[in-house]
Formats: structure tokens, sequence, C-alpha cells
């Protein structure tokens, strides 16, 4: 994604510098008082390139996602066929996502009230007793989040399903159909997956990330209707005793300043 | 030019400050100038702060904008100094105490704002907090100036904060914005009746934590208080979003402009942003128009005093990521080129420097791209066709034998990249691998294409989760009354003096 030449852009300073022989006038400028002959620099601001493509808006939800049936999820991500399993509970409700992460680390999503497209979070580190807030361009970033959806349906783009071709049979799971999925591959990896879409739930997918020969499964093993709300309570109100910092400065608190 | 009348007012404002919880004890009045300056005045300085951008990060801006030969704004600065940034406790700096030298000519230790060195953060040693030295905006506004403070951070976050607040603990940004809202007990009365223009980020600390604010997100005061409508109470004007900001005139002043809940949007990202947010540039020219029409309309005609900061420059190299803090860089490159156009620079003095350095480099042998070569060469990498961002985001492409180009190796024969950081999010852990193939995830677990995509983290020799800050000079640019002041090796409190002397404060 490199940008093209800025030699025009050089050429036009250099140009501009030689010509450059009288005081700028601009508007604020003409209003000065001037004085004499004291020479003043000309200033060349150089032609640049267009900016690279800017990051997309949040995806738009389907809508399925605003009545949500609230659940709390067990989720099995394993790594190869030998690969350890790793169990997470995810509590979901149409506008709350928390997601106990192991580690003495829980994130809590939130849907953003004013555009239901766009989310922000915090975590919660209690080993280091702070509250970290990740916000809607820090989960973009960091997470690869771009939005509420992507944050309902456990990280996985059900545009990127669309990729894959339907494959008759389905799977029960939780009194719920899912249905089959597969395919070559979709742009983000997802090779198969089980989907239901009235739930925005994915059973099962399995992905190939190109950094890596072994596929990644991830299983909602378990689907309880019972939530815990204590879970979904802002960490500020359940935690009132941490440290809050926004994401930066957790990077730069990172170090003894 | 300087009014006859502005030292009267400095000595009024300060006689009347004296039974103020911030001047009892301390200093109340400010110090008269250090430098001996007998040339012409200014009347207006605007001082620009690019937090974290070191020499490094100038010379890989210029190279990715404009070309290694290419001039940026400040490439075209007549006056220039190497500043050096070590605090009263530190070798390497924090943003609180290089602030605090630069707009207050005192230097401070590590977390501490606008006090001075005999303040320890969070005053440790129960000994009670040093004087509070005057900072520059604080004299500018006593003697009859209008002042304005931008930031693409918070606006209570350390560098704007040293402009206006004194406090031992850079964090404690509750009790920063306070300190901002005239009428409020712990209002700092050398600023008169306020700030005339504040505007950046930070909404979270102007509105209360069960408060949920115009984008959604949700305010950090645990006291309950919405400072925007305080502000507001105070005569400010106050705007959220583009709209407002686009709507702001003279009349507009006070201004508080708080356009985002936490810091405003990285240069490249703000797009995307929900209630859309003003750029840097926006933000200066609209600073300069307000500031200095104000500034004309008043009897006093006293000028004005702008400092601008871009804050996240620091941010990205922090998060290992090049492209964000040269794409940031550049955008203030483009203020500062905005400013110099709309105003007389024979009486208005433009200061560009920054806070402190940081760890990173600009590696290897790299060949200029082919286009600019003064010779032919006999064969080349296909990637040298087009080296991203001119070269300077791209991998080490360097002159073999027989005059053919190719990746430049590492000791393995493995490519690496000209841009790289000491330490950071960028260690790889493991063999290194060619950076334009790397899978190692970048931002967002993004696979990028190659480093000059957004999300590449480059190569870090450390692994650390977040890159540091560096202890060496970063310059300083200036032009216009006082610029030539700006010379040799000084320390940052240089910046405060210089401002100070072509001002005529203090005299």
């Amino acid at each position: 994604m490199g940008r093209p030449s800025f030699r025009h852009g050089a050429a036009a300073v250099a140009i501009g510098i030689g010509l450059a022989v009288t005081i700028p006038v601009s508007p604020l400028a003409q209003g000065h008082r001037r004085g004499g002959s004291e020479d003043v620099p000309i200033f060349i601001v150089p032609t640049r390139a267009p900016a690279a493509a800017r990051p997309a808006s949040p995806p738009d939800l389907p809508r399925e996602a605003l009545a949500l049936v609230s659940a709390t999820l067990q989720l099995q991500t394993t790594r190869g066929a030998s690969g350890a399993a790793v169990v997470q509970t995810v509590t979901r409700t149409a506008d709350r996502v928390h997601v106990e992460t192991g580690a003495g680390r829980e994130l809590l999503y939130m849907r953003n009230p004013t555009d239901v497209r766009r989310v922000s979070a915090m975590l919660t580190d209690h080993t280091a007793r702070t509250t970290v807030v990740y916000d809607e361009s820090d989960l973009r970033r960091v997470l690869g989040i771009r939005g509420w959806l992507d944050v309902l349906t456990l990280g996985f783009d059900p545009g990127r399903f669309a990729e894959l071709r339907p494959v008759s049979g389905t799977r029960r799971a939780f009194d719920l159909p899912f249905e089959h999925l597969e395919g070559p591959g979709s742009a983000d990896g997802v090779l198969e997956a089980w989907w239901h879409q009235g739930e925005l739930l994915p059973l099962e997918v399995v992905r190939r990330r190109p950094e890596s020969d072994a596929p990644v499964v991830v299983t909602v093993v378990q689907r309880s209707l019972a939530v815990d709300r204590q879970r979904l309570a802002l960490p500020t109100t359940r935690f009132p005793d941490y440290r809050q910092l926004d994401f930066a400065d957790w990077l730069e608190g990172l170090h003894e300043r | 030019m300087t009014t006859p009348s502005r030292s009267v007012a400095l000595v009024v404002a300060a006689a009347l400050l004296a039974g103020s919880p911030l001047s009892a004890g301390r200093d109340d009045r400010p110090g008269r100038p250090a430098l001996d300056y007998k040339g012409r005045r200014a009347k207006n300085v605007i001082f620009f702060v690019g937090d974290g951008m070191g020499v490094s990060t100038i010379t890989a801006t210029r190279v990715y904008s404009v070309g290694v030969a290419g001039n940026l704004v400040v490439d075209q600065f007549p006056h220039t100094a190497l500043s050096r940034t070590y605090g009263a406790d530190a070798i390497t700096p924090d943003s609180a105490p290089t602030m605090t030298a630069m707009m207050s000519g005192v230097n401070t230790n590590a977390g501490v704002l606008g006090l001075d060195e005999t303040t320890e953060p969070l005053d440790f040693n129960h000994d009670g907090d040093g004087r509070a030295p005057w900072t520059l905006l604080e004299e500018a506004k006593a003697s009859g100036m209008k002042v304005g403070v931008i930031s693409t951070a918070r606006i209570t976050h350390a560098t704007p904060a040293a402009t206006y607040a004194h406090i031992n603990n850079r964090d404690n940004e509750n009790a920063i914005a306070l300190q901002a809202l005239p009428g409020d007990p712990t209002f700092n009365d050398r600023l008169g009746d306020g700030i005339d223009l504040l505007i950046g980020g930070g909404r979270q600390f102007f509105v209360p934590s069960t408060v949920t604010d115009e984008e959604g997100g949700t305010g950090s005061r645990s006291d309950g208080r919405d400072l925007r409508r305080e502000f507001q109470s105070a005569g400010y004007s106050y705007v959220w979003n583009t709209a407002g900001f686009n709507a702001l005139n003279r009349a507009s002043l006070p201004v508080l402009g708080l356009f985002e809940r936490g810091h405003m949007e990285y240069e490249y990202d703000r797009p995307t942003d929900s209630g859309s947010e003003p750029s840097l540039t926006d933000m200066t020219v609209k600073a300069i128009e307000l500031l200095d029409g104000a500034s004309r309309k008043s009897r006093k005609s006293g000028g004005y005093f702008l400092m601008v900061e871009s804050g996240r420059i620091d941010h990205a190299h922090h998060e290992g990521n090049a492209f964000r803090a040269l794409t940031d860089t550049e955008e203030l490159d483009e203020a500062i080129g905005a400013a110099a156009h709309m105003v007389d620079l024979r009486d208005t003095l433009i200061i560009v420097s920054a806070d402190h350095s940081h760890v990173f480099n600009i590696a290897g042998y790299p060949l200029r791209p082919k286009s600019e070569l003064p010779y032919q060469v006999t064969s080349n990498d296909p990637g040298f066709e087009a080296p991203a961002g001119n070269g300077i985001l791209d991998v080490v492409y360097d002159l073999t034998s027989g005059g053919a180009v190719a990746a430049a190796g590492d000791r393995n024969g493995v490519p690496y990249t000209v841009l790289g950081y000491l330490n950071g999010p960028g260690y790889r852990g493991g063999p290194r691998t060619d950076p334009r193939t790397d899978a190692f995830p970048g931002r967002g677990g993004v696979v990028p294409n190659g480093p000059s995509h957004p999300a590449y983290f480059q190569e870090s020799a450390v692994p650390m989760g977040s890159e540091t800050h560096a202890g060496e000079e970063v310059a300083i640019y200036a032009v216009g009354p006082g610029a030539a002041l700006v010379h040799g090796t000084v320390k940052n409190t240089h910046i405060y003096q210089v401002m100070k002397a072509a001002l005529g404060l203090g005299e």
C-alpha cells in the first residue's frame, strides 16, 4: 500500500523557492501593518500525494442484531490437530458482550448507544488493578474489530461466510439448525463454518491463517440462556478502585516514567 | 508589536492574584526575561509541538512526504537549534517535565506539570510541592493577549496541560480540567477570564461517569460535574463535531472544543470518526482566525499566543507503527504551513519543536528511488521500481557489484526494513523473515502485505509491549521576530526564554 512518487511535489517546492521573492499575501497577512523592506521568508507548502486508502466505516447491522437473544456461550479455540484447547466464557446480549479472556483479564464490549454500528471496550486487568478503555479506532487498529457486528459474531465477518458455498445438511445444536458452509477459503482464511443467521451465531468455524499451517477451530460448545448481569456492568462500577486509562496511555504507562 | 502597557498589565495582574490558591507562597509574579533581546518585538507567538517528533521522525516524514531531497515546511525555517530534553530527574523524559520546561523555563521531574524540581510526582516524600512558575501562556494572558491551546491528544494531557495547569500528577486530568474552568475554586487565576480557545480531545474529563456523551462515550468524572455545561455557564461556546466547529466565528470566543472522548483520531483514521472531527490544520487555521480577529478587536490589541500540539505522533511510535507517526507528522507540517501563510511573519514568531524523541531509526544504506539515481543500474529487484514511501517505508535496497540493485540482507541474507525501533511490540521472537512476506500479525491481527501497510509493526530488537522515548536532542525551528535567538545547542527551557523575550513580557 505504498504511496506514489512525490517527485512532482518536490519539484514544485524547488520551483516555488526559486520564484519566491516577495512577501506572502494571505487574507490575514494583508490586514497587518507592513514593516518596510525587511525580508520575510516565503514558505512553500509542498504538494503531497493523496493519502493511502482510509479505513472503512463500520459494517451495518442486520435487523437480527437488534433483537438478539441474550445467552452465555462457552467458546473453545483449538490450534492444530493436537493443539491445546482454550475455553472462554462469552456473555452476549444485544448491546453488551463480556469475554473472560483468562490470565486475570476480562473484556467488556459495549455497543455505541448513539450509532449502533460502533463499539468501544474496557479491558480489566485484575493483576494490575487497571481498566483500559479502547475506543472504536483502538479496537479497529489493535484487535481488527470493525464495529459492533464483529463483536456479536464472535470476531467472524458474516460477509466472508457468503464467500463460501452452502453444503447440504445442517447440524443441530442448542435446539437450533446451523447451515453448513465450506469452500476454498474466504479472504480471511475461513475454510468451513456452521452458521445460524437468525442468531448471528457461528457454531463452528475452521480457519487457516496464512502465517500458519495449522488450522484454528473455534467451536461454541455450550449455550445457556442464563446470563450473569453482573458481568455486563461497567468495570468502573464493579471495580471502582481500579485505575482507568485510555489504551494509548496504557501503552505509555507500561514503562516507568 | 508589543504594547507599552503590557508590563504594567502584568504587574497589576500579579497583584490581583496575590490571594489565589495557586500563587500563595509561590511565584506571585513572573520573572524577568533571561535573554537580552533588542530586536523587533513579536505581537503574536505560535508554538507548535510534535509530541515525540525526534529528528529521525522528521527525516523519515520528509522522505515519505516529499522525497529525500524535498522540503517540508519546517525545512524552510531560517533558524534552527538543538534542544536538550533531559528532565530534572531523568536522562530520558516524559512530556510533563519537557513541556513544563518549554512553557515555564523550569526543568522539573517526570510526571510533574508546572511545578519546579523540588516537587516529586504525587509528592511521594510528603514534603509539599515546590513553586509554580508562570507559564508563557499565563504571562501572555496577564499582559492582555488572547491565548489558545490546541491538541490532537486530550486537552488535559501532559503537553497541553503544561500551558495552563500546575499539578504534581499528570494523570489527574479531572483536576487539570478544573484548573481551566473560570469560577471553579481550583481555577488557575493567572488565566484571568480563562483560556480563550481550548480545543482537542478529552471530553471524558468534562463529562460525569454516569453520562453518555454526544458520540456515545462515557465520562470519567466521579464528582458528577458536567464541565461542558459549566464552561458554557462561564461564557464559553462549546462544540464537539465538525459542524459546530465550522460554525465558530470571532464572536464565539471563548471556545471549548472537545471532539473525542479520549484522544482525537490519528490523521489516517480521522475520516471514520463518528461525529467527524477537524484536522490539525483545520483547528490551527480556525484558531488563528479567531484569536487574531479578537486581539485586533480588543482595545488592548495585545496579540495572541497559540500552542498547537500534534499529540499522536508519540502514540503511533509507542505502538511501533511508523506509518501513523509519519502521517501525523505530515499533517503537523501542513498545519505549520497553513499558519505560516496566514500570519505576517514580521510580527508573529513561529516556533516548532518536540518534547522528546523516540527509539526510531533509519537504518542501512538505502538507495534513493530508481528515478532519482544519477546513474543507470544494470538490474534490480522488482520492488525497487517503486519503493514504498519514496523508499522509506520499504526494505533497504542497495547497490551490489556490477551496478545491480538488490534488497540488502542481514548476516543471514534476509532483507530488513529502512525504519525500525530499538524496542517495542515489533519484536518477532524467531528467525527473521523477509519483511515483504513477513506473516507477523500487525495491528488488528491483520497480516500486512509489506512494510508500508498501515498495520505494519516495524521490527524491534527488544521485546516490549510499548516502544519507548529516547533521550537525544530534538530540533527547534523558528521564524519571525526573535527567531534569531534560536541557535546552537540549548536546554529546552530556552524556548520559553525566546518566546518571552520576543514578546517583551516581564520587562
